[in-house]
């Protein structure tokens, strides 16, 4: 030995058994953050990579640039590649209303330079160029629609005159879609599939413009180079051309994992973040430093010793902490080890399982970001929690190593209560409270969890929200619409009868639909005053009323079997600034109308919202006898699950029957997003339990050291005439106590901050979302607090119930 | 009658080779009202006597009566509120409960019956073992002595059938020894109390009206002399 503080390995190989239980927590607290932040950041770069494919690779947007601005911006050092782009004939609702068509199909136009195909998109097929002024790439479907390849000539009819192309390539969206459900705003001219796109040279889209009179104001795509001190490009550019903060738009996914962002969105997120994290922080050093200070409490004769024998104070402490980070030293490398194994196994598991947009997941890949995450946290939760039982160490007199009072419980200073309560209950608060450092520690321990698992369960709302995973949802929808791209109810109820009959469908939901119905509506200043409203009337059938119900889209109150068949009952879509409420009555025709339910929010549109718009829903019956149409104007299709090679055989069928009758037909079955739900609640529910495990782990572990430290006082009550069962509650009562107190602090702090993250989250993009008490999750709280203290206590109780007394009162 | 009978009391630690016999087929028996010490050296198996005669460990073989009742003939619940309401033990460790005051420490077994406590009996309880200025003190603010009275106390507030005290003075210096064997001595007298003390002090063993000895876990009766 060279010094004192060889004394630590030699400690630790004998007390294996009594150490067992901090490495477990330092093994897990590291465990869980290199888990956590490798996850994330494969998660990351696989949603950064994914986004890139799908909407290019560039930094920033500029508008109101002049040529000159644009290529002085071009040449600075630190852009990579930059290209104009502009668009006209189609707008955010893939409407084309110009007169721009090939081959008598509508035409987007969309002028680019080179560096748009070779740097910063990544969806146009090998070779494609806008080199001449009469190169076009065209979208997909141009293939189909127009039947052309590359290096045919297609002729591009515009307001101004005709002009010939020549093919160079194709846009390749990769699957089959055409229009992304969420709007493609981010990626270049998607278009409908009867609708073709053409990208041409900047110059020869200018000139059309310019022919046909059209304004059209191009943007300016910069790709910077890596190692770029983004904000600081993005700062200059915008000063030195004096532009707005709205002429900026970021490629938010790849700005945001900069850390760069000017979406309210974003920003709201990164604080969340940083926030979770230090809560997993704090979760960490109140759990480790539980143990260590039990592991403490029980070796005080120790340290007496040690003080006996000349060791100061400074050098106790001194080897507490070190021996703390001896222990990370098998514990971290075990828990980084440990992170990496379950990254692998589950990016490996949503790869090849999952599939879909995880495809792209790397698997066996090093992150250092985890690991360092990891071993900061180890190292940094270790050295934090070892301060306080290194003091407390400190503290132990060289009489408690010589009279044996070792006083590892602490020093009595107040009695206990027992005018109230009986003995034993009075008895185990006392032990709960009587060490305030304790207490502090294991309610923290519980109240974080409590929080952790409320903050979470609003992440899994958000989710639910972004992924909402609805009975509802169609494999796939046929539409009927007129020349104009309106809709039509010209579906023939036994067209629906006959795709219902297709082997592998499960149901054909119809749906008819009359907008701008004329209709008497409630005022808002008086219910009992009706003024004349257009209103949009929708068809439901009974089936899908009755998944309004399944899928909780309904607000309080709503009854929907009174809407069903010819009654004079009728649902709303809610808005804030809408003045229906349940119970109005309108008027329709000469009907005269109840609302008997509302939706919560509006299911078709993108963003819940009715857009001013009042939406009557009525059952099939009611709105035949209001409006005498009997045709659907949408059908939504779903498939029965499981057999993906009849599904492909019906769509295949389906698509035919519908474009023999020149329905739109549109396959949604790349919106499915259940897997991606499912892996998320799997992770976040996972991460829950890992915390809870924690705290189970760190009261059982608390408790059963609080016995060992008392058992000779046990001993002797169960001498005077404490019964087991009286020993037992005395035990729970201590339990209880932390639990309880745990209960309280994580309650109240966890709503507070489970409403703060719903309203900034949540309500501030989904205002029909309101955050309410989540009781069903309190009820888990309650149930795991019980679960907790009943494994804490049972063990222990055991024990010493299967001891004699003269074992207990001599603590063998 | 005997209050306390001891029938073949045997006790064996470990087995085969190992085994310890810390008792050999001890027997006797203890009148009512009798103050008994039992003296022997470190290790001659007085200790576990005790435990026995107080139902804290299990006899290899035999039994035990008090009064008239076999006690190992209990389960675990009867044997704890016989033991409760029947014994009071006074340890050498006083064994208190730091948590609880002079007074509840005295009243605790009633405490653990849920009933209320007989204040006047406490009154004159505290008044006898000189406590009454302490009554709400915790014990880490009394001396030696006064914590052997308080268990002292704690044993008599029952009216036990039996005191068993292990070494009640192994912790007191030689004053507070005297005082608390006289205030055993006392309280035998007064509240007809059956007293079984052990000691390894055969001084202190001469308070007692009768003395028995364990020698290698065989007991011998040494009346009111012992050599």
């Amino acid at each position: 030995m060279k010094s004192y503080l060889s004394l630590i390995p030699i400690s630790a190989r004998v007390r294996k058994k009594q150490n067992r239980m901090i490495l477990i927590c330092i093994t897990l607290a590291v465990f869980l953050v290199t888990a956590i932040f490798s996850l994330a950041e494969a998660g990351f770069a696989m949603q950064t990579r994914d986004h890139i494919d799908v909407a290019g690779y560039w930094h920033i947007r500029l508008s109101g640039l002049s040529e000159e601005e644009a290529q002085q911006i071009a040449d600075r050092a630190d852009v990579a590649a930059s290209s104009w782009y502009g668009l006209i004939n189609l707008d955010e609702d893939l409407k084309m209303d110009k007169d721009y068509y090939m081959d008598g199909h509508q035409t987007a136009l969309c002028g680019i330079e080179e560096p748009f195909i070779t740097d910063i998109m990544h969806y146009f097929s090998e070779g494609s160029h806008v080199t001449g002024e009469r190169d076009v790439i065209l979208t997909e479907n141009a293939q189909t629609l127009l039947g052309v390849k590359v290096g045919d000539t297609v002729t591009l009819d515009t307001p101004a005159g005709s002009l010939d192309f020549s093919v160079s390539g194709f846009r390749i969206s990769g699957d089959g879609r055409y229009v992304n459900a969420n709007g493609g705003q981010e990626s270049a001219l998607l278009v409908k599939e009867d609708q073709v796109g053409a990208f041409m040279s900047i110059r020869t889209f200018s000139a059309i413009c310019s022919a046909a009179r059209e304004s059209c104001d191009p943007q300016y795509y910069i790709q910077f180079k890596e190692h770029t001190k983004l904000k600081k490009a993005i700062d200059e550019i915008q000063a030195q051309y004096g532009l707005a903060d709205e002429d900026i738009k970021f490629n938010t996914l790849l700005m945001a994992s900069k850390g760069i962002s000017n979406n309210t969105y974003i920003k709201n997120v990164y604080p969340l973040a940083g926030l979770l994290f230090l809560m997993i922080l704090v979760a960490g050093v109140l759990m480790i430093t539980s143990s260590m200070n039990s592991n403490v409490a029980q070796r005080m004769q120790f340290f007496g010793m040690l003080r006996c024998l000349g060791a100061s104070k400074r050098q106790i402490i001194c080897f507490v902490r070190l021996e703390a980070l001896y222990w990370c030293r098998i514990a971290v490398l075990v828990g980084v080890l440990l992170g990496m194994a379950v990254t692998w196994g589950l990016s490996a598991g949503l790869k090849y399982i999952v599939g879909a947009e995880f495809a792209y997941m790397p698997v066996f890949t090093l992150s250092w970001v985890g690991i360092l995450c990891g071993v900061v946290i180890g190292v940094v939760t270790v050295f934090l929690a070892a301060q306080a039982p290194a003091k407390r160490a400190a503290q132990a007199s060289p009489m408690a190593a010589v009279s044996g009072a070792a006083g590892d419980i602490g020093q009595v200073k107040r009695r206990a209560d027992t005018r109230a309560l009986k003995i034993e209950t009075a008895l185990g608060i006392h032990h709960a409270a009587s060490s305030k450092k304790n207490l502090f520690l294991m309610t923290g321990s519980f109240a974080f969890s409590i929080i952790l698992f409320l903050c979470f369960s609003v992440l899994i709302d958000l989710v639910d929200c972004l992924l909402p995973q609805k009975s509802a949802s169609p494999d796939m929808d046929i539409t009927s619409v007129d020349e104009d791209e309106n809709v039509v109810n010209d579906i023939d109820v036994s067209f629906a009868d006959t795709i219902s009959k297709i082997e592998g469908v499960a149901h054909v939901l119809g749906r008819r639909v009359c907008f701008d119905f004329p209709a008497e509506i409630p005022e808002a200043e008086d219910s009992s005053v009706l003024s004349p409203e257009n209103v949009d009337l929708i068809s439901y059938d009974d089936y899908q009323l009755d998944l309004l119900v399944k899928d909780d889209d309904l607000r309080k109150g709503s009854d929907i079997e009174k809407v069903k068949g010819d009654s004079p009952y009728v649902l709303a879509i809610w808005d804030r600034d809408m003045p229906l409420k349940i119970e109005d009555k309108i008027r329709i025709g000469e009907r005269e109308l109840m609302i008997a339910g509302m939706l919560k929010y509006n299911p078709f549109s993108n963003d819940g919202s009715t857009g001013g718009k009042m939406t009557i829903i009525v059952s099939n019956e009611t709105f035949i006898g209001l409006t005498g149409i009997t045709g659907y104007a949408i059908l939504d299709v779903q498939m029965e699950k499981g057999d993906a090679g009849m599904r492909d055989r019906a769509v295949g069928q389906i698509r035919e029957l519908s474009e023999t009758e020149a329905y739109v037909f549109r396959d949604r079955g790349d919106e499915d997003t259940r897997k991606e739900f499912y892996v998320f609640i799997v992770f976040a529910y996972g991460f829950i339990a890992i915390i809870a495990m924690i705290t189970l782990l760190n009261i059982m572990n608390s408790i059963s050291m609080s016995v060992s430290a008392r058992i000779g006082q046990y001993g002797a009550m169960r001498a005077v005439g404490m019964s087991a069962g009286q020993l037992t509650r005395m035990i729970a009562a201590e339990a209880f106590t932390y639990a309880v107190s745990g209960c309280v602090i994580g309650c109240t702090v966890g709503l507070f901050l489970s409403r703060y993250m719903y309203d900034h989250l949540i309500t501030s993009h989904f205002y029909y979302f309101t955050w309410q008490v989540p009781v069903g999750q309190l009820i888990i709280v309650f149930v795991f607090i019980f679960v907790t203290v009943t494994a804490a206590v049972y063990a222990p109780s055991k024990r010493i119930r299967d001891m004699t007394v003269t074992d207990v009162i001599s603590g063998s | 009658m005997d209050l306390l009978e001891v029938r073949s009391i045997c006790k064996t630690y470990g087995s085969g080779e190992a085994a310890v016999r810390a008792l050999k087929n001890v027997s006797f028996t203890v009148p009512k009202g009798e103050f008994t010490a039992v003296v022997g050296e470190s290790g001659s198996g007085k200790s576990t006597l005790l435990n026995m005669l107080g139902a804290l460990d299990v006899p290899t073989s035999g039994q035990v009566l008090i009064d008239g009742k076999d006690i190992f003939q209990m389960d675990d619940s009867r044997l704890t509120i016989f033991r409760r309401r029947n014994i009071g033990f006074v340890f050498q460790a006083f064994n208190l409960i730091p948590e609880l005051t002079v007074e509840q420490n005295i009243i605790f077994p009633v405490l653990l019956d849920y009933q209320k406590p007989d204040k006047k009996y406490l009154e004159e309880l505290l008044a006898v073992l000189g406590l009454k200025q302490r009554r709400g003190h915790l014990p880490n603010q009394l001396s030696g002595g006064q914590q052997q009275r308080v268990a002292i106390g704690r044993a008599l507030f029952t009216r036990p059938s039996l005191i068993l005290a292990d070494e009640p003075t192994g912790n007191l210096d030689s004053q507070n020894s005297s005082e608390v064997i006289a205030l055993l001595k006392e309280t035998s007298r007064k509240y007809a109390q059956t007293i079984v003390m052990i000691t390894h002090n055969r001084g202190i063993a001469q308070a007692a009206d009768r003395v028995l000895q364990v020698s290698d876990g065989v007991l011998s009766d040494l009346g009111r002399c012992f050599v």
